[in-house]
C-alpha cells in the first residue's frame, strides 16, 4: 500500500535576514512515523521544527499537512520545549488542561500515563526538572495531536532522568500509532534509540536520511547500534575533522 | 517546634515595646519634658478622649474615604494605562515617555496648580492622590507584562489559546507579582500623598487633625497622628500580604 | 500542594479587613456630606435658593470670631446668602483660595495681599482691623542679657519669611540702624519656630499672638519689644475684584457684620478666651493673655491705614520681597 504522505515539505527556504538557515528543503513524513533530526548546533534544527509547528513563516516554499497547507499556528501539533515552560501559577493538572476543553478525564488518565498522578494539585516549581517534562510530554498529550514536535526536551536532564524519559517517550509512541513524533536532538544515540529515521541536517539542508530498522528496544551495546551512531556522527562532523584539536 | 515558631512570631513586636516601655519610664521619670515628647499613656488618653468626642473617628473615616476613592481612581487609570503600554506597542511609544516625565514631578509642587483646577474641595485632595497612587501602579503593571517570559506566550500560541486566554492564564498571572508589589508601594504613597492633600484648605482629616496640633504645639495629637500613620501603613501593609499570599500561592516555598 | 484551609482561611481575612475598609470609607463620606450639610441644613429646608458665599479664616481669628457670633450668618441669610465657612492653615493658603476663585472673602495679616498684589491677583482690601502690636513683637528668653534692639546684632532670629512678624522685625531693627543683615534670619513656621526657639536653637523669636502669649507663659520667654512704634500689625478683611464689582452692597455687611462681632468681643472678653481656648486648644490663661491686650474692631480703609500698607509694600520691594512697585490705593475697594 502506497502511503499518502501525512506531512510534505516543498521547497521549503528559510532567511534570517540575509542569512540562509534553509535552502530549499523537499521532504515527506509518513503519519505514526518517529523522526529525529540531529545536527549541529545553529543547523537549523529548531528552525525546522518551528515551521512545522507554524510559529515562523517560511521565505519560500510550503508545508502541506493532511493536504492542507499550514498557515499560522499548526492546529494538528503540540511541542514540547526544551524548557518545560509551565505556568507556575497553576498546578500540574490545570497546566495539563491548557488549551482543551475541559477533559479532567483524560487529564488525569495521561498524567498516570507520565506516572504523576499523585501530583495533580501540586505546582511546577516543587517538581524535579524530570517531572516538569513529564507533565509537558501529558500537557502535549492531552489535546491528542496528530503530530508532536520535541525540540530537544530531554537536553536539559541529567544522564539517568533523560532514560527514563527517552522510554516514557518510547512507549507514548508505541501506544498511539497514528502519532507522528518529529525529535529534534543532538545528542546521537537518542536518536538512534528513538527514531524511525533519522535525518541530518547540515549546510542549510538534509545531510542524510537514513531509516533505522533496529528491533525494539534499543541498547547502546548491540554492534549494530554503534554502527549507526558512527555513520551519523561521521556525517555530522565531516567538515570539521580539520579543525578537530 | 510549635513553641519556637510562636516565639519568633512575636519577636517583630519584642523592640517596639521595649521602646514604649523605655519611653514611659523616661516620661515618668520626667527625663523627657513631656511639652517635647508626652509619655505613651498621655497619646492613648488623648487617643481616647478623641475617639469619646467622635473626633479622632470622624477624621478618620474621612481620610479613609479621601484615600480609597483617591486609590480606587488612580489605581484604576495606572492599571490600564499600564496594560495598555504593556500590550500594545503604539500605545507605548505614544504614551510612555509623557507619562514618565509627569511621573517626576513633585506632588507638592502641584498643589497650587491643583487649587486652581480643583479648587479646595473634595474633589483637589482626591486627584492628588489619585495622581500619587497612579504612577506605582502603572510602573509596575507595565513592568509586570514586559517581563513576563516570551517563551510561555510561544507555548500559549502553540497551544492555541486565544487572545483573552493568552491575557487571562498567562499574561495577567505573569504580570500579578509586579502588580502587587505596585499596589503596595502605592498604599504607602496614598497616606503620605494624602497628609500632604489635607493641608489644603481642609476642616477635616486625620492630615488636617496633624497640621491643627503642630499649629498649637498640641504634642500628644500630634504624637496620635504619628500612631495613627503608622497603623494605617501597618494595615495596609498587612492586607496586600495577605493578598499576595492568596493570589500567588504558588510562589510559596513551604 | 495547595492548602485549601489556608487558603480559605487567608482569603476570610482579605474579605474581613477589606469590607471594615470599606465600611469605613462609607462613614466618611457620610461624615463629610453631614458636615456639608449642618450648616445649611435648617436653611435648605426653607429655602434651597440662597445662594452661596464662601469666607475663609484662620483658627481664632476676626472671622472665626464672627462665625462663632453667628450674626453675619443671618444678615446674610436676610439678603438670600448662605455663608460657607473654610479654615485654612495659612495665609499663603487662604490667599491663593481667594485668588483663585475660590473665596469670596477671606482674612490675613498684613503682609500677604501686598505680595499678593505684587503677584498681579485681583485680591483686594475691604476692610482693616484695628491695630494689635502689643501681642506681637520679638522673643527672648527669660534668662538672655538683651535688653535692647541693638543687643541683636549677630544673634539668631527665627522668623516666618513674608510675614507681619518679619516686617515688625526689620522696622525693629532699621529704627536702631541695623539692617536684616546685621542679623542672621531664620525662616520658619510657627510650629517649627517655636520648638526651635525652646530648645535654644535661636537666640530669638518675631513672632504673633497667640504664640507670643504661649510662649511668655509656658517657654519662659519675655518680649525684647513689642510691636508698639514698629507696626500696626492690622488683621486685614480681602475679597477680589471680580467679586466687590459684582456684590459691592455685600462687601458692606461683611464688615459691619465683623463689627458687630467684635464689639460683641470687647465686651465679653472672658467668654471670649473660653471660645478661643476650645478652639486652638490652649491653655486658659494663654488665650486671656492674647484676649486681654486687644482691642477688636474693624472699620474700611482710612488713608492712614492705606499709607501704613504703602510703607510695608515700599519696603518689601526695597528688599526685593517683591519684584515691582506697587500702588496699595488701587486694590482698596470702599468709599
Amino acid at each position: 500500500m502506497t502511503e499518502v504522505p501525512f506531512i510534505e515539505i516543498q521547497h521549503l527556504t528559510k532567511n534570517f535576514g540575509d542569512q540562509p538557515v534553509l535552502n530549499d528543503l523537499n521532504l515527506t513524513f509518513k503519519a505514526g512515523e518517529f523522526v529525529a533530526i540531529v545536527g549541529q548546533s545553529g543547523g537549523g534544527k529548531s528552525t525546522l521544527l518551528r515551521l512545522l509547528a507554524g510559529l515562523d513563516e517560511p521565505t519560500k516554499g510550503s508545508i502541506t499537512e493532511s493536504g492542507e497547507q499550514v498557515e499560522g499556528i499548526n492546529r494538528q501539533a503540540r511541542v514540547m520545549f526544551q524548557d518545560d515552560r509551565l505556568l507556575p501559577w497553576q498546578t500540574v493538572l490545570e497546566n495539563i488542561k491548557l488549551g482543551t476543553t475541559d477533559k479532567s478525564d483524560l487529564a488525569l488518565k495521561t498524567l498516570s500515563l507520565v506516572g504523576l498522578a499523585d501530583f495533580a494539585e501540586t505546582f511546577p516549581d516543587k517538581l524535579s526538572g524530570g517531572q516538569k517534562q513529564r507533565v509537558a510530554l501529558a500537557r502535549a498529550l492531552v489535546a491528542q495531536p496528530q503530530l508532536l514536535l520535541l525540540d530537544e526536551p530531554l537536553g536539559a536532564l541529567d544522564a539517568l532522568t533523560r532514560l527514563n524519559m527517552q522510554e516514557l517517550i518510547e512507549h507514548v509512541w508505541q501506544k498511539s500509532p497514528e502519532l507522528t513524533m518529529i525529535l529534534v536532538t543532538h545528542d546521537v544515540e537518542e536518536s538512534v534509540r528513538l527514531a524511525d529515521r533519522i535525518l541530518v541536517v547540515k549546510d542549510h539542508g538534509i545531510a542524510l536520511d537514513l531509516q533505522v530498522g533496529l528491533p525494539r528496544p534499543r541498547q547502546n551495546d548491540q554492534p549494530q547500534f554503534n554502527e549507526i551512531v558512527d555513520q551519523i556522527l561521521g556525517e555530522i562532523l565531516e567538515h570539521d575533522k580539520f579543525n578537530d584539536d | 517546634m510549635k513553641k519556637k515558631i510562636t516565639w519568633q512570631r512575636l519577636l517583630p513586636m519584642l523592640i517596639p515595646i521595649l521602646v514604649l516601655a523605655v519611653w514611659q519610664l523616661l516620661s515618668v521619670l520626667k527625663v523627657i519634658p513631656t511639652n517635647i515628647l508626652p509619655a505613651p499613656s498621655a497619646v492613648i488618653l488623648d487617643g481616647i478622649k478623641l475617639t469619646q468626642n467622635g473626633e479622632l473617628t470622624r477624621n478618620l473615616t474621612i481620610s479613609l474615604y479621601r484615600a480609597t476613592i483617591g486609590f480606587l481612581i488612580g489605581g484604576s487609570i495606572g492599571f490600564v494605562l499600564g496594560l495598555l503600554n504593556g500590550l500594545s506597542r503604539i500605545s507605548n511609544l505614544l504614551t510612555d515617555s509623557s507619562i514618565q516625565m509627569f511621573r517626576n514631578i513633585p506632588h507638592l509642587a502641584l498643589i497650587p496648580m491643583v487649587i486652581l483646577w480643583f479648587g479646595i474641595g473634595e474633589s483637589a485632595k482626591i486627584f492628588l492622590v489619585t495622581i500619587g497612587v497612579m504612577f506605582p501602579i502603572y510602573i509596575n503593571t507595565l513592568h509586570g507584562i514586559q517581563s513576563v517570559d516570551p517563551g510561555l506566550i510561544e507555548m500559549g500560541r502553540v497551544y492555541q489559546l486565544n487572545k483573552r486566554q493568552l491575557f487571562s492564564k498567562i499574561i495577567f498571572p505573569g504580570a500579578l507579582p509586579s502588580i502587587l508589589v505596585g499596589v503596595r508601594y502605592a498604599l504607602g504613597v496614598m497616606w503620605t500623598t494624602l497628609i500632604v492633600a489635607e493641608t489644603i484648605a481642609a476642616d477635616s482629616g486625620i492630615g488636617f487633625m496633624a497640621m491643627n496640633a503642630e499649629d498649637f504645639m498640641d504634642m500628644e495629637t500630634i504624637v496620635l497622628c504619628i500612631v495613627i500613620y503608622a497603623i494605617l501603613g501597618k494595615l495596609s501593609d498587612v492586607i496586600v500580604k495577605y493578598l499576595e499570599e492568596f493570589l500567588l500561592d504558588w510562589q510559596q516555598t513551604d | 500542594m495547595r492548602n485549601k484551609r489556608q487558603r480559605r482561611f487567608k482569603l476570610g481575612v482579605i474579605i474581613v479587613f477589606s469590607c471594615l475598609w470599606i465600611w469605613g470609607a462609607f462613614v466618611g463620606w457620610r461624615n463629610l456630606n453631614v458636615n456639608h450639610n449642618t450648616t445649611s441644613k435648617a436653611d435648605t429646608s426653607q429655602s434651597t435658593k440662597l445662594k452661596k458665599i464662601t469666607i475663609g479664616y484662620q483658627k481664632g481669628d476676626i472671622l472665626e470670631i464672627t462665625k462663632v457670633h453667628g450674626n453675619l450668618d443671618a444678615d446674610m441669610k436676610e439678603k438670600g446668602y448662605r455663608i460657607v465657612w473654610r479654615s485654612f492653615q495659612s495665609g499663603a493658603a487662604l490667599l491663593q483660595a481667594l485668588a483663585t476663585g475660590n473665596l469670596d472673602f477671606g482674612r490675613t495679616g498684613n503682609t500677604p495681599p501686598i505680595t499678593s498684589q505684587a503677584a498681579g491677583t485681583d485680591v483686594v482690601y475691604v476692610g482693616a482691623g484695628y491695630s494689635k502690636y502689643n501681642g506681637s513683637g520679638i522673643l527672648i528668653p527669660n534668662s538672655s542679657s538683651m535688653t535692647s534692639v541693638k543687643d541683636l546684632a549677630g544673634k539668631s532670629i527665627a522668623v516666618n519669611k513674608g510675614s507681619s512678624a518679619h516686617y515688625l522685625l526689620v522696622r525693629a531693627l532699621e529704627s536702631v540702624g541695623l539692617s536684616i543683615d546685621d542679623v542672621k534670619l531664620v525662616y520658619l513656621d510657627p510650629s517649627a519656630a517655636r520648638i526651635a526657639f525652646t530648645q535654644g536653637k535661636v537666640d530669638a523669636w518675631a513672632i504673633w499672638d497667640p504664640y507670643t502669649a504661649d510662649a511668655q507663659i509656658n517657654a519662659d520667654a519675655k518680649l525684647l519689644v513689642s510691636g508698639k512704634n514698629y507696626t500696626t500689625d492690622r488683621d486685614f478683611i480681602l475679597s477680589t475684584r471680580a467679586f466687590t464689582n459684582k456684590h459691592a452692597d455685600l462687601t458692606s455687611t461683611v464688615v459691619d457684620g465683623v463689627a458687630i462681632a467684635l464689639d460683641w468681643a470687647n465686651d465679653n472678653k472672658s467668654e471670649l478666651s473660653n471660645q478661643l481656648q476650645k478652639s486652638l486648644k490652649l491653655d486658659k490663661e494663654v488665650t486671656d493673655l492674647t484676649v486681654s491686650r486687644r482691642t477688636y474692631g474693624v472699620s474700611k480703609l482710612s488713608q492712614k491705614i492705606i499709607q501704613e500698607q504703602q510703607e510695608i509694600a515700599d519696603l518689601w520691594y526695597r528688599l526685593g520681597y517683591i519684584d515691582k512697585k506697587i500702588d496699595v490705593d488701587k486694590n482698596v475697594v470702599g468709599d
